[in-house]
């Protein structure tokens, strides 16, 4: 283990972070309100500290490209995101918005990890420096910070695809371009695209430049995070509510279909693919149970439609965003949002939890069984399209869904245990498993975490950034075998 | 004719036979010296030690002159190669075999393969062999069908069994109307030319010629109902098993259910994703009685024989057929086992390297020659002939053409009608004629349709 190797990569995210802190500082210095300070000192101390972590891990190599083994990989990444998550709950903590410094980091984790719980109730009541980190802290996390730093940081050549694999969402990663740098910098700027796409429409229909940019951060990293108390039922617009599904729809595509789609000429038949089918697909029949539910509540047809849908779009992308107050929901409509909470929107997307192509190959695994139980020499492989995926790769996914909910299932042990309604433990392990943020029961839209044990919070900040790593990443961090040396 | 065969292999060997028999010079190249004495022992061909692809070697073999290249050897790039030399040399007429499917669609627009390569004729053994597989699965219990005029003709072959109508009668109380009796081979491979008092026997392979279509006249006369496939299981997962399993999915109704049977695992999964989801790859020995009878094959309408071993192609086929299977096709490298495999029960037999040589031999015979297909071993063939005008036979009524014995016009094809020669019809310049005879008549058969 190249421990010094690390300590730089690490220095580097904490500069990029500090660095970061900057845009809420400038932001609270425009709007003149007292978060100033805070984001200031903290961005100047976390630059400080990364320069300094930076300058001594590279003395052990002469400044030239180190080979980056996996291990030194998964252990960058693991640990990045646990540092981060730390350097970002510092101005939070200073800034007076947070009464501990477990609530600044439980928001940060949950900025950071895409998840979007909070435990602020008023949330207006807070100084915009604090609320513009939160929607940045979301986008900085969307795609992935190490993805970022690979794409406009000094360079990284021999094992930056072992970086992104322990980062990266979803199962088979394709390439996008040779040069994985290219490839970095391409999906970042998409990423790019689409946000400033999003603020922009959002801005021309009227919100304020604040609210349509923490509005598209909170969009396109499928995150959830809201200026409003309300969240997007406080805007009472149809049209923002439009944009925001749209976007979020958007987000939760495989960014390489919209480079196919985009710069490869293939325009919109770059989208006839089998996991995009399956993803519309899930959203489409979510959306329609979720109305019939609704209606069947007493909601008029039309509003039970325009609830049903953005609900089963926020879900299943993991975004989190609600336009109406879903505690107040039937019963059973509440549970199809705990069991939509373990779909999970596209592989190489922003969003997170088990994914559709998971549950299809998952589908595809169980269809033959039953045929095998006919012909038991039949040899079938699993086929996504018109490419077959290696035995390896089905395996792993049906092991992740497996490991998935295992972990669902501890966590929601855990929190039952420590004092949580069943209910609403079972509902807030797939939230923030899942990165969705959502809660339900105490813990909705209109509720928030504020007021869980401070141990509990640092539970579930540990759940986030597991979630958000797809659960191998950190767990192996958790094992002393990784650590022992080689 | 001058010709360069490239690669004294299966193939080259047999392509160098038939052009040598045709009376065509014949330089015969390969690397191995084995295989060339081999060929110099046996046939009547000048060999060349050496590489097929060497310009020096090329001009040795006087490809100068040459107005035909056959590249046939086991690699694709060489014959490719070898044909890129050649007409660099001079310009014979260039035809490779390519076996990569890859290759052989290089050229979007399909058939001709690698022209724009300066290849005249890519020939695939394989293509070839599923492609005439498939036209016997079309009508199904014939063991042997081919197309003429465009698929506007053809001929059908029946073996005819003992409960058979037309058995134990003569050609002229069947009361054919749309039909020809074109030929008939006996059970002990005698060739004969039927006329009405012709006796047809149980064990007879008769040839019947008519327009395409159902051919209820002739099903009537064997027996023999006609019930659309829904059900093929292919034995053997070589190259031509998975080209026949991909032709019987394309572009066909969805009905079909193709079930493919290989032995060994890693190939079962190439299969698998090469394939479309209507084949089922099976992963099992063809030749083990336990696995017939778990998958229920027997019960399949046709079974395709291609596991690239001739004993074991044919003793799944015996077990099949006493399991009950209604149409058995076999592909054999051997042609003498062919008079076993019906002996056997199994319907029809496909030989690719005689397929590919008579389709490579179609593609130089005689200009007016439309097509040239070898029965029962060789031993009678069917020709596809155009009457040019100025030939002796233009304007002359059957009866009087003078036809030497050995030879019979099963069917003659004018614009758009197939007619059924009587010995008052008249033939006319521009049609085409289907002739059965005996290959030995072939000399003094086709001057009489070709005009001076």
């Amino acid at each position: 283990m190249n421990i010094r190797l690390i300590v730089h990569m690490l220095g580097t995210l904490i500069l990029f972070m500090g660095a970061a802190m900057l845009l809420p500082a400038a932001w609270a210095l425009a709007a003149g309100t007292p978060d100033f300070p805070a984001f200031l000192g903290a961005g100047l101390g976390a630059g400080l500290t990364g320069w300094g972590l930076r300058r001594w891990g590279r003395s052990s190599h002469s400044g030239g490209a180190e080979a980056l083994h996996p291990r030194e990989a998964l252990a960058t990444v693991g640990l990045g995101w646990v540092v981060a998550s730390l350097v970002a709950a510092v101005p939070l903590a200073w800034s007076g918005s947070f009464p501990s410094f477990t609530d600044a980091f439980f928001e940060a984790t949950s900025g950071l990890t895409t998840t979007g719980a909070t435990v602020l109730t008023a949330i207006e009541a807070h100084p915009p420096g604090v609320l513009f980190w939160r929607g940045l802290l979301h986008w900085l996390g969307g795609m992935g910070i190490i993805v970022l730093a690979i794409a406009i940081l000094p360079r990284l050549e021999v094992g930056g695809l072992q970086l992104l694999r322990a980062e990266a969402s979803g199962t088979a990663n394709e390439r996008l371009r040779p040069r994985l740098r290219d490839a970095a910098r391409l999906v970042w700027s998409i990423y790019v695209g689409l946000t400033a796409l999003a603020a922009l429409l959002l801005w021309a229909r009227g919100l304020s430049l604040f609210d349509a940019l923490v509005h598209a951060f909170g969009t396109i990293a499928t995150a959830g995070s809201s200026s409003h108390t309300a969240s997007i039922a406080a805007f009472q617009d149809p049209v923002v509510e439009l944009i925001i599904l749209v976007f979020m729809v958007l987000a939760g595509t495989n960014f390489a279909l919209h480079d196919r789609a985009l710069f490869r000429g293939q325009g919109l038949a770059a989208y006839r693919d089998p996991e995009f089918r399956a993803y519309l697909g899930s959203m489409g029949v979510l959306a329609l149970l979720l109305t019939a539910t609704l209606a069947r509540g007493g909601l008029p047809l039309a509003e039970a439609s325009r609830q049903g849908l953005f609900q089963a779009v926020s879900l299943i992308t993991t975004t989190g965003y609600t336009t109406a107050d879903t505690t107040q929901w039937p019963e059973a409509a509440r549970f199809l949002l705990l069991m939509a909470m373990f779909i999970g929107g596209s592989a190489g997307s922003t969003s997170s939890s088990i994914k559709v192509i998971r549950w299809v190959i998952l589908a595809r695994v169980l269809r033959r069984e039953v045929i095998q139980l006919l012909h038991p020499k039949v040899v079938l492989p699993i086929r996504l399209g018109e490419r077959s995926l290696s035995e390896e790769a089905v395996r792993g996914a049906t092991a992740f869904i497996l490991l998935y909910l295992l972990v669902f299932a501890g966590a929601a042990a855990v929190l039952a245990l420590a004092g949580l309604h069943p209910l609403t433990a079972l509902q807030t392990a797939a939230a923030t498993l899942g990165n969705i943020g959502l809660g339900l029961g105490p813990l909705g839209p209109s509720g928030s975490y504020g007021g869980l044990a401070p141990a509990l919070k640092w539970f579930l900040s540990l759940l986030m950034i597991a979630g958000r790593l797809e659960l191998y990443t950190l767990f192996l961090l958790l094992t002393p075998s990784f650590w022992r040396r080689a | 004719m001058q010709a360069v065969v490239v690669g004294a292999g299966k193939l080259g060997f047999e392509v160098a036979r038939r052009l040598a028999e045709a009376g065509h010079e014949v330089v015969l190249v390969d690397q191995e010296a084995g295989a060339l004495e081999e060929a110099a022992e046996h046939l009547d061909v000048m060999t060349l030690a050496g590489p097929g692809t060497s310009p020096s070697v090329l001009r040795k073999a006087g490809i100068e002159r040459a107005r035909l290249l056959v590249a046939a050897t086991e690699s694709d790039e060489v014959n490719i190669v070898a044909c890129l030399v050649a007409k660099r040399l001079g310009q014979p007429l260039c035809v490779a075999r390519v076996r990569d499917p890859e290759y052989a669609t290089l050229d979007p627009s399909g058939s001709p393969g690698l022209a724009g390569w300066g290849i005249d004729r890519v020939v695939r053994p394989e293509e070839l062999a599923a492609q005439e597989i498939i036209r016997m699965l079309r009508t199904p219990a014939a063991s042997e069908v081919e197309f003429f005029a465009g698929e506007r003709a053809l001929m059908v072959s029946f073996l005819i069994e003992p409960q058979a109508p037309a058995a134990g009668r003569r050609i002229e109380e069947l009361g054919l109307e749309q039909t020809v009796v074109a030929g008939i081979i006996r059970p002990d491979g005698e060739v004969v030319l039927p006329d009405g008092a012709t006796l047809i026997q149980p064990g007879d392979r008769v040839y019947f010629m008519a327009a395409a279509g159902p051919l209820d006249e002739v099903r009537r006369l064997v027996g023999r109902d006609e019930h659309p496939l829904r059900d093929v299981v292919i034995f053997g997962g070589g190259p031509l098993g998975l080209e026949l399993a991909r032709l019987l999915t394309t572009g066909r109704k969805p009905g079909l259910a193709v079930r493919l049977v290989e032995r060994d695992r890693q190939r079962c999964r190439v299969l698998a994703e090469r394939l479309p989801d209507a084949v089922m790859v099976l992963n099992a020995n063809p030749a083990d009685p336990d696995f017939l009878e778990e998958e229920a094959l027997a019960r399949a309408d046709a079974c395709i024989l291609a596991t690239g071993d001739d004993h074991r192609n044919l003793l799944v086929g015996t077990m099949l057929r006493e399991r009950g299977t209604p149409t058995c096709i076999t592909e054999l490298a051997r042609e003498e086992y062919i008079p076993l495999a019906h002996r056997l029960g199994i319907q029809a037999c496909v030989v690719p390297r005689v397929v590919t040589a008579s389709f490579i031999l179609q593609l130089v015979e005689r200009r007016n020659v439309r097509s040239l297909t070898l029965l029962a071993e060789g031993q009678a063939e069917i020709l596809e002939l155009v009457v040019e005008a100025g030939a002796r036979a233009a304007g002359r009524p059957v009866a009087r053409l003078g036809l030497p014995p050995g030879v019979v016009i099963g069917l003659i094809i004018r614009e758009d009608q197939v007619l059924i020669p009587r010995g008052a019809t008249v033939i006319q310049p521009g049609d085409e004629v289907l002739l059965f005879l005996k290959p030995e008549v072939e000399p003094r058969v086709q001057p009489l349709f070709r005009g001076s």
